[in-house]
């Protein structure tokens, strides 16, 4: 069955998922997002593209990736197995996870942290809930489109939720001119080239951000590496390994396709869902 | 974690309290540093240089640019009726030289930008001549009643400048930004509060009117070294800037651009904005793009939302 059959038979109930979102985060409808699938594909290997379907290159010969990627999961709300869950009015079905091995390796009292997070998800899940930047590496599999533009010295992401965007540096400039500067939401992100794969490494990590809905946490301490490797033309896996000693006792890695939409026209509109959020809770407020 | 919290608090405070700063001064490096303001200006034709080309022939503009004007601040229109509101007429700070947010909101010093034109070409309002907005006079009682009633506090959640609300900037958001080209696509991914613009030039329309954004709609396509943006879809509640000019727009705003690709160190730009509802004539309005110092980098990250208190501050909860 190709991408696109499976596409159609998850998209009812991946709405479904969509809108259960919105209600909990009581903002306006999502611009058309396409939606999240309701499992994500087990851990993929690499497998060899078929013949003329491989990914274009950059007149530097590197992968081409630019265009709209999506991630089908439900990771966004929980990166292990899940049962389904109620968010908002409507609920998230069950999925698998995208943990190697299904195991975060929390130290004790994280793991009491995280076990008191997801006890407050519906209204202190900073993305879900409240509509901020998502962080790395949550964006990537947020349940909304992304766009990967390319530069031969630079690699820029516009995500659709929050109207998040990261840069991604290819040359290898210096980081000492951050210290001092506060975290960042989305990182800061160095990448290079190990063969077709884009190797990113993120730091400086804002500890506010969330791996889920179910609460994963990581502190400042956060390393991430990123792996984006092509598959073909229309998937690129990717990897994440994580390391935050604060909370985690090893490394630990993510793993999960991303997905090329090839919508004619495809657009990621502006969408600023914390604005519109803002607008409805202060509607009829009067100033103090 | 305290640390995050102030840090980000006094982000979000300067950008409220600079908004008249469009470069978004928030990076560290310097490209506020010495811009002038508009009076103090000299400008001149621009010298032509060598363009980088792409493999169809048009002109290669990746990487990253300073943005310099564009916004449409008046001369001393708004004094007489805006001054008893505590308007200022001129933007405040922009230009002025090293008003430069550095680490833990502190002030730094900023650098010289190597590639600042000199002569500068011309930025701000440049029709009409004597840089007074034709408001329609529908528009200037929109405009009279909003500076009446933006502060302190705003009468209402409407009377709120928007930027306070982390809005996106429209797309006159200046500052540092980040070029992208691929067939069918001009991105421009801006420091300032992470807005983005896209340039679509394949040909696609514009959608339908009826979606509107703070940043519009916008398709573009070559003419020799000229890029024609057309912008429609917008929100029609904007703002020049805080201190300034407040009327909001309608949502008939057409927004056309013509970047002109001097060489590879200059892009200059006039903006021409017509709203029959709002102004009685077009408006035109200039800048232009120069590069980013090699050796530096824009700030990663300019958040809003995530640091922001204001709308808390100002309703109480």
């Amino acid at each position: 069955m190709g991408r696109f059959a499976r596409v159609a038979l998850v998209g009812g109930a991946a709405l479904v998922v969509s809108t259960a979102v919105i209600v909990a985060g009581g903002q306006a409808p999502a611009p058309a997002p396409r939606p999240a699938a309701p499992a994500a594909p087990p851990a993929a290997q690499t497998r060899p593209a078929a013949a003329g379907t491989q990914m274009a290159r950059t007149p530097e010969g590197k992968p081409d990736f630019s265009g709209f990627w999506q991630a089908l999961s439900t990771a966004a709300w929980d990166i292990q197995d899940h049962n389904s869950m109620l968010a908002g009015r409507l609920g998230v079905p069950p999925g698998r996870g995208i943990v190697e091995g299904n195991e975060i390796p929390y130290k004790p009292d994280a793991l009491a942290q995280k076990k008191k997070n997801f006890e407050k998800r519906d209204t202190d899940d900073p993305a879900f809930a409240k509509c901020l930047l998502p962080g790395v590496p949550r964006a990537t599999y947020m349940p909304y489109p992304f766009e990967i533009v390319q530069n031969a010295k630079m690699i820029g992401l516009r995500y659709a939720f929050a109207r998040a965007t990261r840069t991604i540096d290819l040359e290898g400039k210096s980081r000492a001119w951050l210290e001092g500067w506060p975290d960042f939401w989305m990182g800061d992100s160095r990448g290079k080239w190990e063969g077709d794969t884009l190797v990113v490494d993120v730091r400086k990590l804002h500890e506010n951000a969330w791996f889920d809905h179910a609460g994963n946490f990581h502190t400042e301490e956060m390393h991430v590496v990123e792996r984006y490797s092509p598959i073909d033309r229309d998937h690129i896996q990717y990897e994440a390994t994580i390391e935050d000693p604060n909370v985690f006792t090893r490394p630990w890695k993510i793993s999960l396709p991303l997905y090329r939409i090839i919508d004619k026209n495809f657009e990621i509109f502006e969408w600023d869902c914390r604005f519109d959020q803002d607008s409805e809770k202060y509607k009829d407020a009067i100033p103090k | 974690m305290r640390k995050h919290f102030v840090v980000c608090t006094a982000v979000a405070a300067l950008t409220s309290a600079l908004l008249t700063l469009p470069l978004g001064a928030q990076g560290r490096q310097g490209r506020a540093g010495g811009a002038g303001s508009q009076a103090a200006a000299p400008s001149g034709a621009p010298k032509a240089g060598p363009i980088k080309r792409l493999p169809d022939g048009t002109p290669d503009i990746r990487g990253t640019w300073i943005r310099v004007g564009g916004g449409m601040n008046e001369a001393n229109a708004p004094d007489s009726e805006l001054k008893a509101f505590g308007v200022l007429s001129e933007p405040q700070g922009f230009g002025q030289g090293v008003v430069t947010a550095g680490p833990e909101g502190g002030i730094a010093q900023a650098r010289t930008p190597k590639y600042l034109p000199n002569p500068r070409p011309p930025q701000g309002i440049v029709d009409p001549a004597n840089r007074q907005l034709p408001y329609t006079p529908e528009a200037r009682a929109k405009r009279m009643d909003y500076a009446k009633n933006m502060c302190c506090p705003a009468k209402a959640l409407s009377y709120l400048e928007l930027s306070v609300r982390c809005a996106p900037p429209q797309p006159w958001a200046g500052g540092g930004v980040h070029i992208f080209q691929k067939p069918g696509e001009i991105s421009l991914l801006f420091e300032q509060n992470h807005q983005t613009r896209i340039f679509y030039t394949d040909g696609r329309p514009h959608p339908s009117p009826t979606m509107v954004f703070f940043g519009g709609h916008s398709t573009a396509h070559w003419e020799g070294n000229d890029l024609l943006v057309d912008t429609t879809n917008l929100d029609g509640r904007a703002y020049y800037g805080v201190g300034n000019t407040f009327a909001p727009y309608s949502r008939e705003l057409h927004i056309t651009e013509r970047f002109t690709v001097v060489s590879d160190k200059l892009i200059t730009f006039v903006m021409t904005y017509e709203d029959p509802k709002t102004f009685t004539s077009p408006v035109k309005v200039a800048g232009y793009l120069y590069p980013n110092n090699e050796e530096e980098e824009l700030t990663p990250e300019f958040t809003c939302h995530e640091g922001s208190y204001a709308l808390e501050n100002i309703f109480g909860f």
